[in-house]
C-alpha cells in the first residue's frame, strides 16, 4: 500500500475516532485511582503487562539518579499523584514520548538530550501526566472499542498487538481536543510549580526545527508529527502570552545532569546513521561547551557519515580539534589514520594507528587497525 | 514494538508460503547463481527467495536462522541511505553494516558487539561481526555477521540464534559455511 493512501486511511480512522470523547472525572487525588471501574482496570493491567515487557527488554535507562530526578520533577508538578506516576526512559534516539493509563510515563533519551533545561523537560513531563489525570487514555480507548478499522489500521502499520496500548496512547496521539486538554493542565502545573512559562512552546519549537531539517520520517510518533507540534507551539504561546519571565529554568543543573545522556545520545544516533540528527544537536559552537572535549570526535564522525560536499575537511578538522582538546581520547587517532591512508599519506597513517594502539590496547576493533597499520608500513616499504 | 530486524523478514515471508522449502543432504550440490557459490549445511532447511537470497533454518527461524544475501552495490544500505563500494574499508563496511541494521529497529539498544574484526571471504577482505541482544521477552539472542563487497555487489552471511544452546550448538555448520563462500569470476569483471 503506498503511503499516502496508508496515512489518508489512518486520517480517516482517527477522523472517525475523534468525533466526541466520553466524559469522565479527572483524577483529583488516590482516593479517585482506588475507584477505578473495571473496563478501565483492564485498561490499567494491559499498561502493566508493557512495563513489565519493557522491564525485561533491556531498553530502559538505570541510571537510579538521573530516573530519581525526572521523578521529582513529576511530584514537583503533580504533588497529589505522588506514588501514582513512574517515570522512565528508553535508551531509544527517536523523538517519543507517552503516557500509559496506569500513569506510566515514558520519556526517550533522544527527546529528553533535546531539552536545554528543566522548564523544558517539566513541559514534556507535565503535558504527558496530564493525560494520565485527565484519563484521555480511557476516554479515547472508549472511542476506539470494538472498531474493526482500528485493528486494520494497527495490522496495516505492523504493529504487533502488544504495543496496543502504547497506540493508543501515543502512538497516534490523542484528538486535538483532548491534546489541547493536555497542553492547558500541563501549562498550570508548569506555572505553579515556578518554571519559567517562557520555555514552554520552545520545546516544541526546536522539535519542528530538528525535524524538518533532518527530513524526519518517523511521522507517527508524537512529537514528530509537523502539525501536531505546531498545534503544541500555538497552544502554548496563546498560554504564555503576557507571562512573565522571572520563573526558574534550572539550566545549570540540567546541563550537569542530561551530560553523559547526551553524550550517549549522540553515540546511539550515530551508530544509526542518523548524522543529520547529530549535527543539528551540534551546530550551535555553544553546544559543544556543554559536552566533553571528545565531542569533537563525534563531531568529525558525523560529517563522515553525511559525506555531503566538504564534509570530508570537516570531518578531517573536528577530529583534529578532538586531539587537541582530547588528546589521550583513542578514537580520534583511529579516523584521522583512515582519513591518511586512504590519502596515501602513510608515514601519518602510521602514526596515528600506533598511536591508537598505545591509547587502546584493547580495543574491539583492534584487528582492524593492526592490519591498517601493517598496510601503512608495507606502503612505506617497512616490514 | 518491532520484532528485531535482522532478517526477519525472510523467515516471516517463507512461512507465508512464498517460498519453496528443501532439506539439505549430503548429496545436495552447494547453492549457487551468477555471482557466487556456497556450500549449504547438511540437515538444515533451506528456502530460497526471489531476492537473491537464501534462508536456512533447522528448527525454525526463533532457534535459528542463516541467511546468505546479496545486494547489489547501491541499494546495500537503503535504510541509511548508503552504498557499498570496494573502495571501502573492511571497518567502514562493518559500521555501514551495523548502522543498517539498527536503524531497521531504533529499539535495538540492547545491541552490543562482542568482536568486530576483519575476515577473508572468498579472497576479498570483509568483515566479521559478533553481536548479542536481548528480545523484548528478555531471551539473549547472538548474531554472526560476515560481509563484503566486490565492483558490483555486497554480500552478506548471517546466523542468528538464542545464546543458550541453539548459538553454541549450530555456529560450527555456519562457520563451516562461511569457509566455503567463493566469488565467482563473472562478479570480479
Amino acid at each position: 500500500m503506498k503511503a499516502n493512501t496508508r496515512y489518508a486511511l489512518i486520517g480517516l480512522a482517527l477522523a472517525i475516532f475523534a468525533t466526541g470523547a466520553l466524559a469522565v472525572d479527572p483524577f483529583a487525588s488516590s482516593d479517585d485511582l482506588a475507584k477505578v471501574e473495571a473496563e478501565e482496570r483492564r485498561l490499567w493491567d494491559e499498561a502493566n503487562e508493557f512495563d513489565d515487557i519493557m522491564r525485561r527488554s533491556g531498553q530502559l535507562y538505570h541510571d537510579q539518579a538521573f530516573v530519581d530526578y525526572l521523578q521529582g520533577i513529576a511530584e514537583r508538578l503533580y504533588p497529589e499523584l505522588k506514588g501514582h506516576v513512574r517515570i522512565r526512559m528508553l535508551k531509544s534516539p527517536i523523538l517519543n514520548a507517552f503516557a500509559l493509563p496506569n500513569g506510566s510515563i515514558y520519556l526517550n533519551q533522544g527527546l529528553v538530550s533535546r531539552f536545554q533545561n528543566e522548564a523544558q523537560l517539566a513541559t514534556v513531563v507535565g503535558h504527558e501526566i496530564a493525560h494520565f489525570q485527565l484519563r484521555h487514555s480511557y476516554r479515547q480507548r472508549s472511542l476506539l472499542k470494538n472498531t474493526l478499522l482500528l485493528r486494520a489500521v494497527v495490522q496495516m502499520l505492523g504493529v504487533p498487538s502488544q504495543a496496543d496500548i502504547v497506540f493508543s496512547s501515543s502512538m497516534f496521539g490523542y484528538s486535538r481536543e483532548l491534546e489541547s486538554e493536555a497542553d492547558e493542565l500541563g501549562y498550570q502545573k508548569v506555572a505553579a510549580a515556578g518554571y519559567d512559562v517562557t520555555e514552554t512552546p520552545k520545546v516544541f519549537q526546536h522539535l519542528i526545527r530538528e525535524t524538518k531539517t533532518a527530513e524526519v520520517r518517523e511521522r507517527i510518533y508524537l512529537f514528530s508529527s509537523h502539525p501536531k507540534l505546531q498545534d503544541r507551539v500555538d497552544n502554548y504561546k496563546k498560554l504564555s502570552k503576557d507571562a512573565p519571565d522571572d520563573g526558574t529554568r534550572n539550566t545549570e543543573e540540567y546541563v550537569q545532569r542530561i551530560g553523559v545522556i547526551r553524550l550517549t545520545n549522540i553515540q546511539n544516533e550515530l551508530s544509526m546513521g542518523r548524522a543529520k540528527h547529530v549535527l543539528l544537536a551540534l551546530c550551535d559552537p555553544e553546544s559543544l561547551d556543554e559536552y566533553p572535549p571528545e565531542i569533537h570526535y563525534y563531531l568529525g564522525e558525523a560529517y563522515r557519515q553525511r559525506g555531503a560536499m566538504g564534509d570530508d575537511i570537516s570531518s578531517e578538522f573536528a577530529y583534529l580539534d578532538a586531539v587537541r582538546e582530547a588528546p589521550n581520547f583513542a578514537p580520534s587517532y583511529r579516523a584521522l589514520g583512515i582519513i591518511y591512508l586512504k590519502d596515501g599519506a602513510y608515514a601519518e597513517a602510521e602514526a596515528h594507528f600506533a598511536r591508537y594502539l598505545e591509547l587502546a590496547p584493547d580495543a574491539a576493533d583492534l584487528a582492524y587497525v593492526v592490519h591498517y597499520l601493517r598496510l601503512a608500513r608495507e606502503k612505506q616499504g617497512k616490514s | 514494538m518491532r520484532r528485531r530486524a535482522f532478517l526477519a523478514a525472510l523467515p516471516a515471508l517463507a512461512l507465508a508460503g512464498c517460498a519453496n522449502w528443501e532439506v539439505i543432504q549430503a548429496q545436495t550440490p552447494p547453492y549457487e547463481d551468477d555471482t557466487y557459490r556456497i556450500d549449504l549445511p547438511e540437515g538444515w532447511v533451506r528456502a530460497m527467495f526471489e531476492r537473491e537470497a537464501v534462508a536456512l533454518t533447522r528448527d525454525g527461524h526463533h532457534l535459528e536462522l542463516i541467511v546468505v544475501q546479496r545486494k547489489p552495490n547501491k541499494k546495500a544500505f537503503k535504510r541509511i541511505k548508503k552504498e557499498a563500494s570496494k573502495d571501502l574499508l573492511p571497518s567502514e563496511l562493518a559500521e555501514l553494516a551495523l548502522s543498517e541494521q539498527k536503524a531497521a529497529d531504533p529499539a535495538l539498544s540492547t545491541l552490543v558487539i562482542l568482536s568486530n574484526q576483519p575476515a577473508l571471504l572468498g579472497g576479498r577482505l570483509g568483515f566479521r561481526l559478533h553481536l548479542r541482544f536481548t528480545t523484548p521477552k528478555g531471551l539473549p539472542m547472538e548474531q554472526l555477521v560476515y560481509g563484503v563487497c566486490d565492483e558490483k555487489y555486497f554480500y552478506s552471511m548471517g546466523f542468528q540464534a538464542p545464546s543458550f544452546h541453539y548459538f553454541p550448538a549450530y555456529q560450527p555448520d555456519f562457520e563451516r559455511m562461511v569457509r566455503s563462500f567463493k566469488l565467482l569470476t563473472a562478479s570480479e569483471t
